[in-house]
């Protein structure tokens, strides 16, 4: 080389860059990672949640033939709860 | 050793070689310079990637925090209600196809299993639906709480 210091700054430039490089992409996948746990935590509850919201709307058409159902669905503010001495006990519960 | 000696070149060869390396050394230059530029490009690249993900991360967090706290505080109510479907499916038969439909299995007592190991307390994404009241999660154990 004609100059060997520009040389040098340039493999140490390289040197640097590759390093940064290298803590960036490790950092990324990190980030990355964490986002994705989350985001399948949040999917699998939202899904949970609609799973649950159809099993109440079957349970809601299913007390329309059997009102036995009505106690477990007034229990947990499905359906409104009908007076009487069966939705006081509910109540107290 | 007359063979080994070096024999009598012409007088041009040496101009030659150093043209040759001359030319090796501005390659050499060229391609060093390119390495960091492209290097350096990478690197850039990368450093907004990493900072366009860690910004997606933050706005993330909370909203994951705040649904699975929610989750994780009503879990125990889903889980009695879940159950007394249950219980009500076993005393009145024709409602038993309605919960197998979903293919809820019932709470029972939480196993030593699901107790100790903290994966068990969060939800897993890969069998979502099947499941949901299979492990029973303290609320303590909020996964997004770091």
């Amino acid at each position: 080389m004609k100059n060997p210091l520009s040389t040098t700054v340039l493999n140490v430039l390289l040197v640097v860059s590759l390093a940064l490089s290298v803590l960036f992409c490790l950092q990324y996948i990190m980030v990355t990672r964490e986002a994705r746990t989350l985001s399948g935590q949040m999917a699998h509850i939202n899904l949970f949640r609609t799973t649950l919201q159809a099993l109440a709307n079957d349970c809601l058409a299913y007390s329309q033939t059997n009102p036995a159902i009505n106690p477990i669905l007034e229990s947990v503010g499905l359906k409104p709860r009908s007076g009487g001495a069966g939705s006081k006990a509910a109540e107290n519960r | 050793m007359n063979e080994l000696a070096p024999k009598a070149t012409p007088a041009s060869e040496p101009a030659g070689w150093q043209e040759q390396q001359a030319r090796l050394e501005r390659q050499f230059s060229f391609l060093l310079v390119a390495l960091v530029i492209l290097s350096g490009t990478l690197t850039v690249f990368l450093w907004r990637q990493v900072r366009y993900a860690k910004h997606d991360l933050e706005t993330l967090r909370p909203m994951a925090a705040q649904v699975i706290q929610e989750f994780n505080q009503k879990r125990p109510e889903v889980d009695a209600f879940i159950a007394r479907l249950f219980e009500y499916s076993r005393a009145h038969p024709d409602f038993a196809p309605i919960i197998q439909k979903y293919k809820i299995t019932p709470v029972t007592s939480a196993p030593p299993a699901s107790a100790t190991a903290p994966a068990a307390a969060t939800p897993q994404p890969s069998a979502p639906a099947n499941r949901p009241a299979a492990t029973s999660s303290p609320p303590a154990k909020s996964p997004a709480r770091r």
